[in-house]
């Protein structure tokens, strides 16, 4: 009976430990800003709550330890649940180290980020136009490419600097087709066209990388900056790398890498994973058989990996 | 005590033949791997593996705790007077209840295991386990965010899984004899076969082994139900998540080491890509709400019936859930389902691929 009451003891009070374990293990995460690196920030508010609810169950837990200890009664589960503790203290230690695993990875591990080579394994996008429209249309597209090229490459630059010009309208629409799928890029597209240096944001990554490939012929020429991790594979040139997020919309476990070429000079003086902000002008290259949009980088600034390294698809893009 | 250490050895060569098995089936040798067990892989797993734990853990435990409320204050009675009793009615019930309880599967296990305990026909609840990852309003945003220039594809992925549940559900009805849930030690005895619904003889058996009231819902008082919901909360969080953690660690090792461009080669038939996409699906066992990005990432390399697959399949079946399920379900039973699932969902893409649908 005694021992008994010991072992149930110590099956409440280790299960009070894991489960605390677990809440502090979360806290600790959002103080030090690290559970970016783990859930998408849309998510981030239920992990947080769940927290609340580990610790009070953990609370519980422990106050049934104390109670079996003090009316040494071991008959504390009154249920009929069909719960077991486990039979022996071997497979008790195995299941409490089991739940113990990912905590003691998580706290031993220091917090680093997805690094290139699951960019690699998982297989960087280069042409993000391809999510909009399947293969089959990208070489179609490319066919009727060149005959707009001429046109389009002369007329942004030199009606831009005439704001109101009538014309304008026409010529967008001209250099912006558009389908029933495309057509929030399309005027993503005409807004982002009329900036002297476009930005990539956080925000709207995907969709202005999206953007920017649809409809690269208004876009050649046009300086772009952006940031990400310097990301390689061996199919690049010596002067190419990629400039690279991950897109998460739950957990990094969904992570998908997005990626613009870049095409630097000093390329080799940048290692992998490391994290810069480049500017320069929008080109087109061939990569693996298709042709991709490139950035000829003119400008790179070492900075460091931002405080929420991932993107994610923006919820709201073509709805406002 | 030899007898404790003996137990401990059997355990840890468990766990060594597991992992062995695990080198075996990424087909690398054992130099290779401590090579590539750098630092940068290992932070890869553990982000993987920990983000999913993170994820799940609030479904999981609303989940346990929804289960635990059930225990304590629905009685059985009433369970058996809400359910319906026409079979159609009930199969369209279990296909329809995500929409009003929208859960991920992390937290419908517990919970029906409960509701088949306290005698809803286990048809349904099965049912619910299946349709209800998909069929539910927050999935329907998330694929429609993901898939807005292809609407059919979304709109496919609804109806196929709701037809393959009415017809899982079917199939439930007329074959399944036996209570699909494991029986634990004490309750093996007494195991009768149950036919859709009805078993009373639930409560008969459990009485001889233990000392005081089970029917909680009839008399213990409101602050000893309340105060006892924790506790089974906690079992059952203990319960569920072992299985969890392994789904987790298994799905981390695969994101690392399985690299994409290896299996670009199968995009181009049919029958492969359908196959590809469901075993992708099974293996990365992602939550439904995040499953529909990753899908539309695939766009450019399969077919969108492949997709669809993929869409289908991931939320019904994957390596997380089925560990879960093992641990509610007999193992036959689960092969069984899960290769009815399979089956179907292979069958539904293509038949919606050649009519048209997608």
């Amino acid at each position: 009976m005694n021992r008994n009451t010991t072992a149930m003891t110590l099956h409440y009070l280790a299960r009070a430990l894991l489960l605390a374990g677990f809440a502090f293990f979360i806290v600790h995460l959002v103080r030090t800003g690290n559970l970016n690196l783990y859930i998408a920030s849309r998510m981030q508010f239920i992990v947080k709550l769940s927290a609340l609810g580990l610790y009070a169950v953990a609370a519980q837990q422990f106050y049934a330890a104390i109670r079996t200890w003090m009316d040494k009664k071991s008959d504390e589960l009154s249920c009929d649940c069909n719960h077991e503790m486990p039979s022996t203290w071997g497979k008790s230690l195995l299941l409490y180290g089991w739940f113990a695993l990912p905590l003691i990875l998580g706290y031993a591990v220091p917090d680093g980020l997805l690094s290139s080579s699951m960019a690699s394994a998982k297989g960087v996008q280069f042409a993000p136009q391809q999510i909009v429209k399947p293969s089959a249309d990208l070489s179609a597209q490319e066919d009727t490419a060149p005959e707009d090229t001429p046109e389009a490459a002369s007329e942004p630059s030199s009606s831009t600097a005439v704001p109101g010009d009538s014309n304008e309208d026409a010529a967008l629409d001209i250099l912006f087709p558009t389908d029933e799928f495309t057509e929030s890029y399309a005027k993503f597209g005409k807004m982002l066209v009329q900036q002297d240096l476009i930005k990539v944001t956080d925000k709207q990554f995907i969709e202005t990388l999206t953007t920017l490939d649809l409809y690269r012929t208004a876009f050649i020429g046009k300086t772009i900056q952006l940031s990400g991790f310097v990301y390689r594979e061996e199919a690049m040139g010596k002067q190419q790398f990629g400039v690279s997020r991950f897109a998460i919309s739950c957990c990094s476990a969904d992570a998908s890498p997005y990626g613009v070429m870049a095409n630097f000079g000093r390329a080799s003086t940048l290692a992998n994973d490391e994290w810069v902000t480049v500017t320069g002008k929008l080109e087109t290259t061939q990569y693996n058989d298709i042709e991709i949009i490139q950035i000829n980088v003119t400008k790179v600034v070492k900075i460091a990996p931002p405080e929420d390294p991932y993107v994610s698809p923006d919820l709201d893009f073509g709805l406002e | 005590m030899p007898n404790v250490w003996m137990r401990l050895a059997t355990g840890a060569a468990t766990v060594g033949c597991a992992a062995l098995i695990a080198l075996i089936f990424f087909g690398r040798d054992l130099s290779q791997i401590s090579l590539q067990l750098d630092s940068a892989r290992l932070q890869n797993f553990k982000i993987v593996f920990l983000s999913i734990i993170l994820e799940a853990l609030p479904f999981l435990l609303v989940g346990v705790l929804i289960s635990a409320l059930l225990q304590a204050f629905v009685s059985d009675k009433l369970i058996q007077k809400l359910t319906p009793k026409n079979p159609i009615a009930g199969i369209l019930f279990g296909s329809l209840l995500g929409i009003i309880l929208p859960l991920c599967e992390c937290g419908m296990i517990p919970i029906v295991r409960r509701l088949i305990r306290k005698g809803l026909p286990a048809y349904i609840g099965i049912i619910y386990i299946v349709a209800g990852p998909i069929i539910n309003p927050v999935v329907f945003g998330a694929t429609f965010a993901a898939f807005r220039t292809n609407k059919d594809l979304a709109y496919s992925r609804f109806y196929l899984a709701f037809l393959v549940s009415v017809a899982l559900g079917l199939i439930l009805y007329r074959f399944m004899k036996k209570n699909p849930l494991k029986q634990d030690r004490q309750s093996q005895q007494q195991h009768t076969q149950i036919t859709d619904g009805h078993h009373h003889h639930h409560h008969h058996h459990l009485d001889h082994h233990h000392h005081h009231g089970h029917d909680h819902s009839n008399e213990a008082s409101l602050g000893k139900k309340l105060a006892d919901t924790p506790g089974h909360a906690a079992e059952e969080f203990f319960d569920m998540g072992k299985y969890l953690i392994l789904g987790s660690f298994i799905t981390g090792l695969l994101q690392t080491f399985i690299t994409r461009a290896s299996f670009s080669a199968v995009a181009d038939q049919e029958l492969l890509s359908h196959l590809f996409m469901m075993g992708f699906a099974y293996a990365l066992s992602l939550c439904s709400t995040s499953d529909a990005f990753v899908a539309a990432s695939f766009n450019s390399m399969f077919p969108p019936a492949a997709l669809l697959s993929f869409l289908v399949f991931g939320p019904m079946l994957d390596l997380k859930n089925t560990l879960m399920m093992l641990a509610v379900f007999r193992k036959k039973f689960v092969l069984k389902f899960s290769l009815a699932i399979a089956a179907l969902v292979l069958l539904g893409s293509i038949l919606f691929d050649h009519l048209g649908f997608v």
